[in-house]
């Protein structure tokens, strides 16, 4: 072998051997913890989840009787126009309330992807736009829209005025079913047949289908306020963590998954939106992700706060139960600029469940998703709020492994996990 | 019970509800922030939560007054919130709803989302009075920077 040639190897192998480092050799993690990062584990503990707060929208949220009568709704599938979809039909409880299609899929394609409900109760917008502001008025939009449950509201109030159980479950709740429901099929937001139907009626029955269907809507609220993640293994990790114990083995993460959460808490700054114990913020922003194939990039949140505030069924509208101060969220809700293509931040909790990713599903997986934040591509339509991050693919890896560790089942009790019986 | 007794117990009762102050919400005893601006006008912030915490809509009272300690009346208040590292704003826009007495004003609708560097410009429009006389409408807009 000449001189030169075993130069070559010498190089060639150290230069191969070094690339492989770099790329795969998990970095050592940076423990101990300091004061800091230990303070910012525990506030995403689920320990530190605050109690439920009350929807002053709705004065039944919290009533067990409108659950009851609001889990019934959630899983009937006559509550389409073609008798096939219920709500569990695109958030099923196995799939921590997703359906794991790209876009959901009702009576027809939907335009968007179906987004977990896990603790979504606690969130003050609604839909990935953010064009509802309370989890009644959010439940009435897919029952009407065609390509959902493609109903209209008159032939759910028929329903539940014609099905004895649901009449005697919704006079319990609300009072006695006032007016003469005509058997019609109409609504403001239905085909032209529909509308036409709608603009005969008296705006008193008017008023008094809509009092019946807001209604629904508020048991299905009520129902849903009961979905709430359960303890995973990085709640327990968070919780045991002390300053004067985070030098010790802490034997809830791997070394891998507590390398991935040290990355993700500072340099992959996916805390900035993914905080708090549910790992949203509720608010939106824009990163990047690139329009549904087929599609333009959606204006997103600046749409959906003007959606919001002439909404009817909002906070300040008639159908609300709350007092116009207590409508804090939509009074002050900022509308500027920068939220153009801004989606909302969706929970992390069970994310390993709840697979395709993004508004659209348009990220398969949960690799892609963290490979999506290293690159922080240019966005479509307004601009990318994430920076590049750097992160080596051993380090993608080690944040994948920690968003793994946030999955356990759900601490909601068995019975209202599947159909009632 | 004597329905006369009962009577004027409502009576108490109602008499005591009406008599109550407006009551807004508590706010905390020391500051949050504050700033001066270059005319010497004092700002301080007192909020509803302590410390300043992300994700929980809030309101704050701002605590206006001059060089010389004296409360400044009839101020125009425009906040603007944000986070110039990500290029985006506060996820609120809080607005003034009332002073509440001389020199305090209500800000409601506060909100932050993020951990990290807030920058507030907080612009102020008031009448600057010297030996109490007017000398006209002043405005002026200062930064106050803080880290969640």
């Amino acid at each position: 072998m000449t001189k030169k040639l075993r130069l070559a190897l010498i190089l060639g192998s150290t230069a191969s051997i070094a690339f492989l480092v770099w790329n795969y050799a998990p970095l050592p993690s940076d423990d101990p913890w300091d004061d800091a990062d230990i303070q910012l584990i525990k506030s995403l503990s689920l320990s530190a989840l605050p109690e439920l707060s009350e929807d002053f929208s709705n004065s039944v949220a919290d009533l067990e009787s409108a659950a009851e009568f609001g889990h019934a709704l959630f899983f009937d599938r006559r509550l389409s126009g073609n008798g096939t979809v219920a709500c569990s039909s695109c958030h099923k409880p196995e799939l921590s309330y997703t359906d794991g299609l790209e876009l959901a899929a009702g009576t027809a394609i939907g335009p968007r992807h179906t987004p977990s409900l896990l603790g979504i109760a606690h969130s003050p917008w609604f839909y990935w736009d953010g064009r509802k502001d309370s989890q009644w008025s959010q439940a009435l939009a897919p029952l009407e829209a065609s390509h959902e449950h493609n109903i209209d509201r008159t032939t759910v109030v028929q329903l539940i005025i014609q099905d004895e159980d649901y009449r005697n479950r919704y006079e319990s709740v609300f009072g006695p079913i006032l007016g003469l429901i005509p058997n019609v099929s109409a609504s403001p937001l239905g085909n032209k047949l529909q509308i036409e139907q709608w603009d005969k009626l008296s705006t008193t029955t008017q008023i008094q289908i809509n009092t019946v269907f807001t209604n629904t809507g508020k048991a299905l609220a009520a129902y849903q306020r009961k979905i709430v993640p359960g303890r995973s293994r990085f709640d327990d990790f968070a919780d045991r963590l002390t300053l004067n114990s985070s030098g010790e083995k802490n034997a809830a993460l791997s070394s891998t998954e507590s390398a991935g959460l040290a990355l993700f808490i500072d340099k992959g700054q996916c805390v900035s939106c993914h905080n708090g114990p549910l790992f949203t913020n509720h608010e939106f922003h824009n990163t990047g992700v690139m329009a549904i194939r087929g599609t333009l990039p959606p204006m997103a949140r600046y749409d959906g706060v003007r959606i919001a505030r002439d909404d009817p069924f909002n906070c300040l509208g008639d159908y609300s139960d709350a007092e116009s101060s207590e409508c804090t969220e939509l009074r002050f809700a900022r509308d500027a600029n920068d939220l153009v293509g801004a989606q909302k931040t969706p929970t992390l909790r069970n994310v390993s469940k709840t697979a395709p990713y993004m508004h659209g599903g348009q990220i398969k997986t949960l690799l892609e998703v963290v490979q999506h934040y290293n690159d922080a591509p240019t966005s479509m339509l307004s601009h990318n709020e994430a920076k590049p991050l750097g992160l080596r693919p051993s380090e993608i890896k080690q944040l994948e492994a920690f968003l793994l560790t946030l999955t356990a089942p759900l601490a909601t009790a068995e019975k209202w996990l599947s159909l009632p019986k | 019970m004597p329905l006369l007794l009962k009577k004027a117990i409502q009576h108490l009762l109602l008499l005591l509800l009406l008599s109550s102050p407006q009551s807004f919400a508590e706010f905390s005893e020391q500051t949050v922030l504050s700033a001066n601006t270059p005319k010497g006008i004092s700002i301080d912030i007192f909020s509803e939560i302590t410390p300043l915490d992300i994700n929980r809509i809030h309101s704050w009272l701002l605590r206006l007054t001059d060089i010389q300690g004296r409360p400044v009346s009839n101020a125009q208040i425009e906040l603007v919130g944000g986070m110039p590292e990500h290029d985006h704003g506060m996820p609120t826009q809080p607005q003034i709803t009332a002073e509440t007495e001389a020199g305090n004003y209500l800000l409601e609708g506060v909100r932050f989302h993020m951990p990290g560097n807030w920058q507030l410009d907080i612009k102020l429009t008031y009448e600057l009075t010297y030996e109490s006389k007017t000398a006209g409408l002043t405005t002026e807009t200062i930064k106050i920077e803080f880290q969640l």
